[in-house]
């Protein structure tokens, strides 16, 4: 199969609202059909930055490449899936998927095509209001890979999901991603999320990006994998600063003694 | 068998109180502890209307009376919908007429009567311009907030997935806005009774309210009485009607389902 994700390149981005800086000199490279996690503590700036590649901000200096273009307003190639579902109350579970779609016509094969690529081909006559939290996430995902997008961006879509959920969720995107290919870049607090799913993963402290942290583990992945383990902890204890996390391994040990 | 007699106990039981009502009335009116000069029995009133149904002036009044709530109620609510998806949509719109708007909205419109008589005499226009303009408040209203207030992440999402600007307003603008509509619409119908009921009373030589107030001269008790009963049942009919519209259009919501 051709290689359907996007290649992005990011140079010098800044952006400030009024006297606030939220993003300082922010260079990326994303190669075509990679998948990036973003990471950092809230109020970082990662979610303006997925923003800005998403094209509904504008930035104060600096530009953001796709394949070599320069992108200037709305991200056309971009699908986005927010933290809440954001599905249309008054439209079935199919039809919100056929936004996907801009509902033109014709829509409706293949909107029945993704309802099927997230199991829920089921429920297409029905309204959002009857679906579970993870099943309103799974159908934000289908209206998302409704249109066959080459670049996927992910705003947290998983961090109002019960763990259980979570994983299921964390299933379905890595096997849909490994299917079609489209490049990803997933926002999340979430540390392990990042590193099961990411090829790469990006820290972003204070607006700039402190760690480029390449994951090389095999998929799928689990947490039972020492070299997991070791990744997370170097991850947290970047995010934390070194400090705090060895004063609570101390007081864990404190405790074990006891 | 049990859910049977319940759900046919569930459907009787809002008319309870009305009928008790009117058999409590009969029974008042009969022995005499409430004067027929005072109250007609309603079984005088169910008289005096088959009378005037037989001879057709019911249904003339009535018919002319539906007539001009219909007209003033698709003029002023068409226009009080044209004008708060103007407004509610474009800012620049909002910024020329909302001020202009909410100052004629805090004139009562019944205190235009004298002003309209003179203008149009007593024929069929004052009274669909007064329906006209009671409605239009309550409509314009609920449409300009409905439109305010729709989600703008539903919105910023019909942009990401590129809908087209007519479906970006028939698919969310428009539909997230109809239940605050469907509001207005309601409200609008009690304003058109009322209105139209002060405006046949006041100036007209047809309508429910004129048969009433020829009647009051004439003494004829169970036909005003008549009149105000048909008020309460149209009134009833409309409010069914807007909440039939209700339970179609937004059959998506949990609160409008049917178990």
């Amino acid at each position: 199969m051709t290689n359907l994700g996007v290649e992005l390149e990011i140079n010098q981005l800044e952006k400030s609202f009024g006297h606030l800086e939220v993003l300082r000199e922010v260079d990326l490279r994303i190669n075509p059909g990679e998948f990036i996690a973003i990471v950092g503590k809230s109020g970082c700036g990662k979610s303006t930055l997925l923003r800005h590649i998403a094209g509904l901000e504008k930035a104060t200096t600096g530009e953001v490449k796709q394949d070599d273009i320069l992108l200037d307003g709305l991200n056309k190639q971009a699908r986005i899936m927010f933290q809440d579902a954001r599905l249309l109350p008054w439209l079935t579970v199919l039809e919100n998927v056929g936004v996907g779609l801009g509902l033109k016509k014709e829509w409706m094969e293949q909107a029945k095509w993704a309802l099927q690529q997230v199991g829920l081909e089921e429920r297409a006559k029905e309204w959002p209001a009857v679906l579970s939290g993870g099943q309103k996430q799974r159908i934000a995902l289908a209206r998302a890979l409704a249109s066959k997008p080459k670049l996927m961006l992910l705003d947290e879509p998983l961090g109002a999901l019960d763990a259980l959920t979570r994983l299921e969720m964390q299933l379905l995107i890595e096997e849909l991603w490994l299917k079609q290919k489209f490049t990803t870049i997933l926002v999340t607090h979430d540390m392990s999320e990042a590193i099961k799913l990411a090829d790469r993963v990006i820290l972003i402290e204070n607006g700039s990006v402190k760690l480029d942290l390449r994951i090389d583990l095999p998929r799928p992945r689990t947490r039972s994998n020492p070299k997991f383990a070791k990744l997370e902890e170097e991850l947290l204890s970047s995010v934390l600063g070194k400090q705090k996390l060895d004063l609570q391994e101390h007081r864990m040990r404190k405790v074990g003694n006891e | 068998m049990k859910e049977k007699t319940s759900s046919f106990y569930d459907r009787i039981a809002p008319w309870i109180i009305p009928v008790a009502l009117l058999l409590g009335w009969q029974l008042f009116t009969m022995n005499r502890s409430i004067s027929g000069s005072i109250l007609p029995p309603p079984l005088e009133v169910v008289q005096a209307g088959a009378q005037m149904a037989v001879n057709g002036d019911l249904w003339t009044h009535i018919f002319i009376s539906f007539n001009r709530a219909l007209t003033g109620f698709v003029i002023g609510g068409g226009l009080g919908l044209i004008f708060g998806l103007l407004n509610g949509i474009y800012p620049i719109a909002e910024k020329h007429l909302d001020t202009t708007v909410q100052m004629f909205r805090n004139i009562p419109h019944l205190a235009l009567i004298p002003l309209i008589i003179l203008w149009f005499g007593v024929g069929e226009e004052p009274k669909v311009i007064l329906v006209a303009i009671g409605v239009f408040f309550p409509i314009y209203i609920n449409t300009y907030h409905g439109i305010r207030s729709v989600d703008k992440g539903l919105i910023e999402m019909g942009n990401v997935y590129r809908l087209s600007r007519q479906k970006l307003f028939s698919k969310i603008v428009l539909r997230g806005a109809l239940p605050s509509i469907l509001v207005g619409i309601r409200y609008a119908l009690g304003t058109m009774w009322v209105t139209l009921i002060v405006a046949e009373t006041v100036a007209a030589s047809s309508g429910i309210g004129y048969m009433s107030n020829n009647a009051r001269e004439f003494m004829q008790l169970d036909i005003v009485v008549l009149a105000i009963l048909l008020y309460a049942l149209l009134g009833k009919l409309a409010d069914s009607l807007a909440k039939l519209l209700e339970s179609r259009l937004l059959k998506w919501n949990p609160v409008y389902q049917k178990k």
